[in-house]
This record gives C-alpha cells, structure tokens and sequence, in this order.
C-alpha cells in the first residue's frame, strides 16, 4: 500500500505500507543521504518483520528519495522530520508503533520518545550516534558516500540548526540500540544505550553502511518485540 | 541429482563487484525459494539477497569477506529428481519496486 502525507507545513512525504493488515505497525525511518528502499527494502528488513505477522510502514525523510525535497534549511528542523512520522501514524490510524531507525532515523526516535512517547510501542535504534554531528560532519559523510545531490547540503544545515537536546535518561519504553564494533559514527552508542535505559547489542566487524542488513540487528529487534508482546498481548 | 550454479547478479550502478558480508545458510542446508541466502556489500550498499530457488545447498564459492566479482560462481543448489523443476513457492509478500535477484546466465 502506497501512502502520501503532507506534514503541516504542506511538505509531501512518500512511503508504503507492507505486511498482513491488523499485524502489529513497525514504522522503519532512514538515515542522512539514504532512503526507505536502500534502507529497509534491500537489506531484508521487509521480510523479516512482515514474516512473523507484523507490518511494516516505511517513508522516504523529507529531501531524501521519493518525497519533496524543499529548498529551505529550516524545512529540516529535527521536529519537522521528527513531525512527519507521527503524521504517517495518524495517516495510517496508530496510535503505537515500534519505532526502528537507523543512524539520523534512530536519532529521530529519540526525538518522538522526547516529545510523543505515547506514541511508541519500543524503539529499535541502529548506528545511532551519542552526540549530533556538526554540517560539516553530515557533509563530509555524504561525499564519503558518494552524495551528491544539492538538497542534502540545504538539509544538513537544517537538521543541525537548533536541533532539541537528545534524551539522556531512561527514556521508559522497551528499547534496544545496536551498533557496529567498526562504526566510528555510533562509537558511543553502547554508552547512549545505558544512559536512556535500553539493551545494547555489538555487531563484531561492522561499519556505520553495513550494520544495517546483520541478521543479529534484525534478531534482537524481533526477540525484543517478541517479549513485549509475551508480556503485554495487547500492545498496539 | 541436478545441479544449478547461480553467479553473482548485477548490482546495479556498474558495480563490479561485492563483498561477502556474512552467508545466512550452510552447506547442506535445505532452504525454500525467498529465504534470505547471504549478505553482500558494495561500495554504495549493503543488500540481503533471497534465495533464488529451493534446494539443498552444496556449494558457497565465497568465505565471509571475500571479495566476487559480478558474474563469477556464487551459490549452487542441488535438488532431488523428483522435485527437479518446480517452481518454489510465490511469495506473499508485496513486491518491492526494485530486488536484485539471482538467475542462471543464458547459455
């Protein structure tokens, strides 16, 4: 299912909806310079999660993939992008979802568990780093990726203007932060972890692009859900 | 009993090659159509690719970390004679818009 939501500010974001209908919502937010696809869809995710009853919601970040791209840094406000997930949820009817992001879509987690954690069933976080880069930081990742479109540069300013104080205190819903043993972006995630109160899990040999598919990442996120649902039947 | 050697497919973007990340089957598993079979990166990604067939695995032409180039010998299969043939089961899910997939090179 195809889903289209113009946050309050008029900006289109584009996504889809996979798994069996009822199933229990995963909402899957990308990071800096990727998009749903390259994120959730080519590593397996998609799979994985739908596999064992459950749906999975994905969106392309304003500036990034299929949906608008606007021209002014202060459309990238962390709580713009932060908003326009909570809009898919309301678009798509849930009041609780089991956030999973990876890298900028992990810090976007924080971000809703800081502002809107009635609106969150748990939080998955991948690659997640403990403090907010600076533009030139975003930018230089971005050439290392190969990136190249304008808007990112728009975006990078924009996202890290003002940005809101990342939690660090138990942030009071069931959560677990993984990262990659070679990630230097989310070398201080395992500290992050302990501070808002969630599991960590290192991925032996991995790097900030390739943690993203690892089975253990996908494992430990479903075994959490799991116990959740074990725990409490009726969560979301 | 039949034999099928798939090579590493075409990533895409004129990428030459991909590293094995890590194998998600073993020789000698037996594993369905779909199943995801092993994790590869490039220098743009990291993908998961599905299992291209049912079958027992005989053969993983790469060790974690090892470097493949697009086309040569990835993964071969074998199947029972009397399942030769079938078609492994369709998926249910939806299809995604893009998925690279394995195939048997035209010969």
């Amino acid at each position: 299912m195809q889903i289209e939501v113009a946050g309050a500010d008029g900006v289109v974001v584009r996504g889809s909806v996979f798994g069996p209908p009822g199933g229990a919502m995963v909402l899957g937010v990308h990071g800096f310079t990727s998009n749903a696809e390259r994120t959730w869809i080519d590593t397996g995710w998609v799979r994985a999660v739908t596999e064992t009853g459950r749906q999975l919601a994905l969106f392309d970040l304003r500036g990034h993939g299929s949906s608008d791209h606007p021209h002014e840094p202060d459309a990238y406000h962390l709580t713009h992008l932060a908003s326009d997930a909570i809009q898919v949820l309301d678009e798509l009817g849930v009041e609780r979802a089991h956030w999973l992001g990876y890298s900028l879509g992990a810090r976007l987690g924080l971000e809703v568990a800081r502002t809107a954690p009635g609106r969150l069933a748990s939080l998955s976080l991948g690659g997640l780093a403990s403090t907010d880069p600076t533009p030139e930081r975003l930018l230089a990742l971005a050439s290392s990726l190969g990136a190249d479109d304008p808007a990112l540069t728009t975006f990078a300013f924009g996202v890290s203007t003002d940005a809101p104080p990342m939690p660090d205190y138990p942030v009071g819903i069931p959560a677990v932060v993984v990262a990659g043993t070679e990630d230097d972006i989310a070398s201080g995630a395992a500290g992050l972890a302990a501070r808002i109160g969630a599991d960590f899990v290192a991925l032996p040999g991995r790097t900030h692009a390739n943690a993203v598919t690892a089975r253990a990442f996908k494992t430990a996120m479903l075994g959490m859900l799991d116990s959740i649902q074990e725990n409490a039947p009726d969560v979301s | 009993m039949p034999e099928k050697t798939f090579p590493l497919p075409d990533l895409g973007e004129g990428l030459i090659d991909a590293t094995i990340l890590e194998w998600l089957v073993s020789v000698g598993d037996s594993i369905e159509r779909n199943d995801p079979l092993v994790e590869v990166e490039t220098t743009k990604s990291a993908i998961e690719l599905p299992a291209p067939m049912s079958g027992v695995i005989k053969t993983l032409h790469a060790e974690n970390g090892e470097s493949v180039a697009v086309g040569a010998p990835l993964v071969t299969f074998v199947t029972p004679d009397d399942v030769a043939g079938i078609v492994g089961t369709v998926p249910t899910e939806a299809t995604p818009s893009r998925r690279v997939r394995l195939s048997i090179p035209d010969d």
